[in-house]
């Protein structure tokens, strides 16, 4: 246990925080304004994988990451900035796609993902995203994150819904935790879910020996006559005192896995990874990546993201080891890019994307795709990759799978989910 | 009865919009009239709390003694006020005067310097300027034209652009504004403008201009996007060699000179420069956009879903004023919706700034610890990625109390950087008795805008008098109220303006 974290029982800190939990929802009246869901889990299940959600911001350009070599439009429409074939003996090995099944490849600076690809624990899904036709940032984000595409009205996110409509005996305050500073829209309505910047400094200021009394006061005054913020309340106490429990600086990642602590990315899947080790009840992590909106100097600035975004996922997976078999990974972005590349070795704004998905038990192949080419007549609005697999397929299967949610219809509302076989039983 | 319930009950039935100047005087009278209502918040401290960064000490009697509504209009002639001391304050910053050239001049291996001066600055004149709305507003105006000073140099080119688009134009016209952004280097950076000519246009300021800058989604079609862009191409910054390093300028050969269509209005060939010029004027005079800006700024002062009567009547004021922002201003302040507005959750600058002020902090240099404490709160100036800038939707903050916890008791034990709280003074200076009981009392009364409710008041003073009432000429007795400050500004009542 020394290189993992120390821990109280976890039967004791469950206790605990389910009597925190029963409190906070026995006595709060709910406002009407706030998104956070109230209504009785539809289904119980035990506890399926741990799922980590990361979300690449600012519309990642999927065809310069999971790259269709195969397809001679691909360079057509990008003289300067493609990636070269596999076999391309006049390009530099820094520039070539790292093949996967002889149509798709990957971003070189993906290279540390390689192994994991090949030995099953990972695949892509290409031509996939939302139906929306939105070429907005925010709007596109947006819906993703509610998993309604084209209605804002739902208050919640799909992770929110997904967790408060699913009861797995699990109160922990930690069931879901958003890494950063403010909550992702994904994880709105999730009564347990909290964001966090950095375990190691979540504790209260002030003098230690009156922290018990400021704690108790804190309960009065968030319980007393204004009861608007006591869920918060009762969730920040509730998150201090599990905390408190675990100790994360003295973590020590397994199998040489080296974070990089001067990258939040790394950090947030370091603190997962501790998270998990410690067995507090985490069941859901969301994870944001920026610098993704390539409109110029793309081949330099992508391969800087994908470079943090494969070295962080390597250190993750070697790190876990055994664990790996009760986690998936998914990976989004709000939109793809166009397929023509724009004056200033950048793309604009586009439609069909990839996500990618790794964990224990993925496809047995890399990438799962119904290409739909991109031949001219066959992109979408003038030159946008066309969609054929919907993110929400991929969601659902991931939920329904991996984590015993019989009820995806509440998590994606209006919506008949497409099995693709992205992950297995 | 808590506040929230409090003005819901007054709120209700207080009419339609007053379009007009002026505060509306039926609605304070009916405000400070005895009710059977317990613990009406003070009508001066609401207005402080939504005009201005929070109420420092003294503040609402001498607000309450000159008139809120001559108040108001000293807010909206900044430049009559003398900011001197606060401005005095900013003789360290030496970068925040110079301009793009200037600063790339100084040859810096590492602009950080730069980029925390201007986050100082602007800290520091959020606290100590006296010209409050006109900071609230260049608060508003960084968000709507946000900019991630981060991305290349932009770390320099923030700087200019705060001071000659955001400060200029904070209380002007609003087609001035967005002229000023559209040229600046700053903005021509970060949404890529700075790149596109003819060949393939950039199209992220084209879309961004209208989407989240004017006339917001739905008013526009994608082929209106690359038209926009089209007109903007050869809008630029001049490298070394044209002169002036990072300024503006136009290049005729990068520009798509053939006509254009944007939003249904022709834009004849050769129009050259005015082509974006023209963008503009139609952009900033579009009904859609008076919508926009209306609904906006009554989401800043009124709500996050704000009463539709007031959009409309702010949205009119817009449009007859030609977008002139202190006009608008004085149809939202005129409104009851306005002053009965119901209490909006402090996001963490807010937060942070209302602490401060609150508690008279002295602040002989301020330190990046500050900083430090609202880039971790997730509202550092300047820092928000993408270019929808901070969000002013007050719910979507609600979550994790602990960081305005421990800024409340950091603060309060000297623990945040460079930041000092003279409590002994501040009470002096107020007159009020130095006696557990009163100090806590006027401090409900200072935070609150009212006494303490009887909850609040049973868990304070218990906590307060635990193992006895503190003695005040002792060092744990001292120690003792300044816990139970930092627990009233952890308290509910002081999340909410």
């Amino acid at each position: 246990m020394a290189r993992e974290t120390q821990t109280m029982s976890r039967r004791e800190m469950l206790n605990r925080s389910m009597a925190l939990a029963a409190l906070a929802s026995a006595q709060i009246a709910w406002p009407s304004w706030m998104p956070r869901l109230a209504f009785a889990p539809k289904n119980s299940a035990p506890r399926g994988d741990v799922l980590v959600a990361i979300f690449l911001r600012g519309g990642a350009d999927g065809l310069n990451i999971i790259v269709p070599h195969g397809d001679t439009a691909y360079y057509k429409a990008r003289p300067l900035i493609n990636i070269a074939r596999p076999d391309d003996n006049s390009a530099d090995a820094s520039k070539k796609a790292l093949d996967l099944d002889g149509f798709f490849g990957l971003h070189p600076a993906l290279d540390p993902l390689l192994p994991i690809f090949k030995g099953g624990q990972m695949t892509a899904v290409q031509a996939t995203g939302s139906p929306d036709p939105t070429r907005s940032h925010f709007d596109a984000m947006d819906y993703m994150e509610r998993g309604t595409p084209g209605n804002h009205t739902v208050a919640s996110g799909w992770l929110g819904r997904h967790l408060e409509s699913l009861d797995t005996s699990n109160g922990s305050p930690l069931r879901a935790v958003g890494w950063g500073s403010a909550l992702q829209a994904s994880l709105r309505g999730a009564v347990s879910a909290t964001a966090i910047k950095s375990i190691v400094d979540y504790h209260l200021a002030g003098r230690a020996d009156a922290a018990t009394d400021m704690l108790k006061t804190l309960n009065s005054l968030y319980g007393g006559d204004d009861k608007s913020l006591q869920v918060i309340a009762n969730q920040t106490q509730g998150v201090l005192d599990m905390v408190s429990k675990i100790n994360v600086a003295a973590y020590t990642p397994a199998n040489g896995a080296q974070y990089d602590n001067k990258k939040d990315f790394d950090m947030a899947l370091m603190q997962t990874a501790a998270l998990v080790k410690a067995d507090v009840g985490l069941e859901v992590a969301a994870i944001d990546v920026g610098g993704w909106d390539t409109h110029q100097n793309e081949v330099l600035d992508i391969a800087k993201e994908l470079t943090i975004l494969a070295n962080g996922l390597a250190n993750f997976h070697n790190d876990l080891g055994d664990h790996m078999k009760n986690i998936t990974v998914v990976v989004m972005s709000e939109f793809g890019r166009r397929v023509q590349e724009n004056a200033s070795g950048g793309t604009d704004h586009g439609h069909g994307n990839m996500m990618m998905v790794m964990g224990g038990h993925v496809a047995q192949k890399p990438v799962v795709a119904q290409w739909p080419t991109l031949a001219p007549d066959k992109l979408t609005q003038g030159g946008d990759l066309t969609i054929t697999t919907d993110y929400r397929d991929v969601l659902s299967e991931i939920l329904t799978v991996r984590l015993n949610n019989p009820g995806v219809n509440t998590v994606f509302p209006d919506f008949k989910p497409t099995a693709h076989g992205v992950v297995t039983k | 009865m808590n506040r929230r319930s409090f003005l819901k009950s007054v709120g209700v039935g207080a009419g339609a919009a007053a379009v007009g100047t002026g505060i509306n005087r039926e609605v304070i009278s009916a405000l400070t009239a005895p009710s059977a209502v317990a613990q009406p918040v003070d009508p001066v401290w609401h207005v402080l709390n939504r005009v201005t960064n929070g109420p420092r000490p003294g503040q609402v009697d001498a607000v309450k003694k000159m008139g809120v509504q001559a108040y108001l209009e000293q807010q909206l002639a900044p430049d009559k006020i003398d900011d001197s001391a606060s401005e005095a304050r900013l003789s360290e910053f030496t970068t925040i005067v110079l301009t793009e050239t200037e600063l790339l001049d100084l040859g810096l291996k590492n602009p950080g310097p730069v980029v925390v001066a201007l986050d100082s600055a602007t800290v520091s004149r959020a606290i100590f300027s006296e010209r409050q709305l006109f900071e609230v507003m260049v608060n508003f105006w960084s968000e709507h034209f946000s900019i991630w000073q981060e991305k290349e140099t932009d770390k320099y080119f923030k700087t200019p652009d705060d001071r000659n688009v955001v400060r200029k134009y904070a209380l002007g016209k609003f087609r001035d504004i967005l002229g000023a952004s559209a040229k600046s280097p700053a903005m021509l950076i970060y949404l890529d403008n700075a790149q596109s000519e003819k060949a393939h246009p950039n199209e992220n300021y084209g879309r961004e201009v209208m989407e989240l800058h004017t006339v917001t989604i739905g008013n526009y079609t994608e082929t209106d996007v690359k038209e926009v862009a089209r007109c903007f191409t050869g809008w630029s910054i001049q490298t070394k060699k044209e002169g002036n390093a990072g300024q503006f300028i136009y290049r005729a050969k990068m520009h798509d000179n053939g006509a254009k269509t944007v939003i249904g209005h022709a834009i004849p060939a050769g129009g050259g420069q005015q082509d974006g010029e023209t963008v503009l004027d139609i952009l900033a005079a579009h009904p859609a956009t008076a919508e926009h800006i209306a609904s906006k700024l009554c989401r800043r002062f009124i709500a996050d879903d704000p009463p539709q009567n007031v959009v409309t009547a702010a949205k009119q004021a817009y449009l007859t004023s030609g977008g002139d922002i202190p006009t608008i201003l004085r149809v939202i302040f005129a409104a009851p919706e306005f002053l009965n507005a119901q209490p909006k959750y402090k996001r963490p600058w807010e937060f942070v700034i209302s602490t401060f002020r609150a508690l008279d902090v002295q602040i002989d240099k301020l330190q990046p610890a500050v900083l430090a404490v609202l880039n971790n709160m997730g509202q550092l100036p300047f820092n928000y990625v993408t270019p929808d800038g901070y969000t002013d939707y007050a719910q979507l903050w609600e979550g994790n109390l602990l960081l305005r916890w421990n800024l409340a008791l950091n603060t309060l034990y000297g623990k945040t950087a460079g930041v000092k709280v003279d409590l002994n003074a501040l009470v002096k200076s107020q007159n009020v008795k130095v006696e557990p009981t009163a100090v806590i009392q006027y401090f409900a009364q200072h935070l609150y805008g009212r006494p303490m409710t009887q909850d609040e008041s049973t868990a304070l003073l218990a906590f307060l008098n635990r193992g006895g009432a503190p003695d005040l000429t002792t060092d744990a007795g001292r120690q003792r109220i300044n816990d139970t400050i930092a627990m009233m500004l952890s308290a509910p009542a002081f999340q909410y303006r």
